[in-house]
Formats: C-alpha cells, sequence, structure tokens
C-alpha cells in the first residue's frame, strides 16, 4: 500500500521551530572579532598628522608674503606687485585645496 | 547603481561590508552564522569541525567579496562555500569519526512519552533531532536548506551542484524519509502534529 506524503508545512513548521543548531556563544564572539579585525582597513593618522603640519607651514608662508608686500616701498612697480598678489592668491589656493582634502579624509574616517 | 532598481538592504550591507565597515561585518556574520553552522553541522555530524568550517567559509567569503556576482543571494554564495569547504573537509578526515552518535541516542528514547503534549515543548527539539539523526546526511541538508534557510530548488542547484530533477525527488524523498522516522519515533503523537 503506498502512502500518501506529509504536505510540506507541518514538517516546514517542526523544522523551523527547532531545526537550526546554534554555534557556541564563545565560537561566534571570536569569529565576528576574526572577521572584523582582518577585514577592516586600518586609520590613517600618519596622513591627518601631516596635513596639519603643511597647512601650518603654508599659513606661515603665506604671512611672509603678505608682510614683504606690506614693507615695500610706495614705488615698487605694478609688475611687483601684480607677482606678489599671485603668489599670496595661489599660496592661498594651496592652503585652500589641502583643507578640502582633510575634511574629506575626515568624512571618510567617521563614516567607518 | 540602477536607477530602475535601486540598491536592496542587503546590497547596501554587503556594498558597507565590502568597504570594510566593521558594523556591516558583524551583522553579516550574526546573519548568516547560525544556518552556515547547521549545513556545516549535516555534513559532518561534528560541532568541532561544523565550527571550524564556518570560520574558513566565512574568511574566504569576505576575501572573495569583491567577485561575488550579485546575481545570486549572498547567502546561496555563502552556503555553497560552506558546503564545499564541508566535503573538502569530511574528505579529508579519517573514517571513523565520521560516524554520527544517532544509535546511542535512538535507544535512550525509544519509549514514546505519555502524549503529544507532554513532548511538545521540551522534546520537539530532541524527537525531530533523532528522527534527522536517522536520515542520510545528504537528505538532512537539502531539507535544512529548503525549510529553514528557504533556498529555492534552483539556489539548491547551485548549492550542492545537481540538476533540478534530482533536488526535486531528494527533496520529496527526504520528507517521506523524514515522516517515517518521526512516525516510528512517535507512532501516535506525530499524527496530532499533521
Amino acid at each position: 500500500m503506498s502512502q500518501r506524503p506529509t504536505p510540506p508545512e507541518p514538517i516546514k513548521a517542526l523544522l523551523q521551530a527547532h531545526g537550526l543548531a546554534q554555534p557556541s556563544a564563545a565560537f561566534s564572539a571570536s569569529l565576528t572579532q576574526l572577521v572584523v579585525a582582518r577585514y577592516v582597513p586600518p586609520r590613517v593618522e600618519p596622513f591627518r598628522a601631516g596635513a596639519w603640519l603643511g597647512n601650518a607651514i603654508l599659513l606661515v608662508l603665506a604671512c611672509l608674503l603678505v608682510l614683504v608686500t606690506y614693507a615695500a616701498p610706495i614705488a615698487v612697480s605694478t609688475v611687483l606687485a601684480t607677482s606678489l598678489a599671485a603668489m599670496v592668491m595661489g599660496t592661498g589656493s594651496l592652503i585652500w585645496l589641502l583643507e578640502y582634502y582633510r575634511k574629506r579624509l575626515l568624512q571618510q574616517e567617521t563614516a567607518c | 547603481m540602477d536607477f530602475f532598481h535601486p540598491p536592496s538592504a542587503e546590497d547596501l550591507l554587503l556594498r558597507q561590508a565590502g568597504q570594510g565597515q566593521p558594523q556591516a561585518l558583524a551583522q553579516l556574520v550574526q546573519r548568516y552564522q547560525a544556518l552556515a553552522y547547521t549545513v556545516a553541522l549535516r555534513v559532518l555530524g561534528n560541532p568541532q569541525d561544523a565550527e571550524e568550517v564556518v570560520q574558513d567559509a566565512f574568511l574566504k567569503a569576505f576575501a572573495a567579496l569583491a567577485q561575488f556576482q550579485r546575481a545570486a543571494k549572498f547567502s546561496t554564495w555563502l552556503y555553497r562555500i560552506v558546503y564545499n569547504t564541508a566535503l573538502t573537509k569530511k574528505r579529508s578526515r579519517p573514517l571513523l569519526s565520521d560516524l554520527p552518535s544517532t544509535t546511542e541516542i535512538t535507544e535512550e528514547h525509544s519509549v514514546t512519552g505519555d502524549g503529544w503534549e507532554a513532548v511538545r515543548h521540551a522534546d520537539q527539539q530532541k524527537y525531530l533531532a533523532l528522527a534527522l539523526a536517522r536520515l542520510p546526511p545528504e537528505d538532512a541538508l537539502v531539507l535544512t536548506l529548503h525549510y529553514l534557510g528557504e533556498q529555492s530548488i534552483a539556489e539548491m542547484c547551485v548549492i550542492l551542484g545537481k540538476k533540478t530533477s534530482a533536488i526535486k525527488m531528494q527533496l520529496l524523498r527526504s520528507r517521506k524519509q523524514l515522516e517515517q522516522a518521526l512516525t516510528q519515533l512517535l507512532p501516535t503523537e506525530f499524527q496530532h502534529l499533521l
């Protein structure tokens, strides 16, 4: 006599209620730690310190240029004045760029 | 990113894990470790070996996360890695330790209880474990993947490397075998479950 197979629902319910084996809590914790330790990239502290130092140096340079500009005699030529202004603007742009990349780096770090 | 198919929560989680975000990595481990462990346990029948296999499988999966094709589900891909790692482990280990301890458990619980209600809460898990232990490991694995892991027939084909017809047949046979095993263990009580 052929037996009618059981409909899947009771078997499914039984398996879902009791069929899942759990690994030990110690193993679970150590696995998470291992995965995180292996696949999380290291922090980028050295670059941040470098960026601050670069900013400081550029700021000092900019201050020196401003001082030179103000200390120059009135009869200084227009060419010299224009080139000095260009140097100040260039230094300012460099500072701005450096600051911009530093902020982006900080944002990436906080996202991690 | 496809404008018409925005990324699912799991896609975002996988992307964050790929970028090395610790919360995402931990969340993926927590989400899939129990079933990965159950799959390994069904193949190997030994908790220590199963834990070892699960650890290896997770490390392999995260190392190759960049190569993971989004066409398949992450769970399907992970369980395939777990299954293959467990098979390799099983082949490499001595034959003696391969035997699950089914006989001793069966003798211990051969007498049925006073009624289904009595065994329903505390003993259901025990009797299910006994019944699953009576099945061939591959059949118990098919039931686990389909009913617990909610893997479709097509996904099970990917995990186990078999054809659709073979998986369907095996699923039907496994269900019948589990039913028979439960009926043998609990001749009257099992009928109340249906």
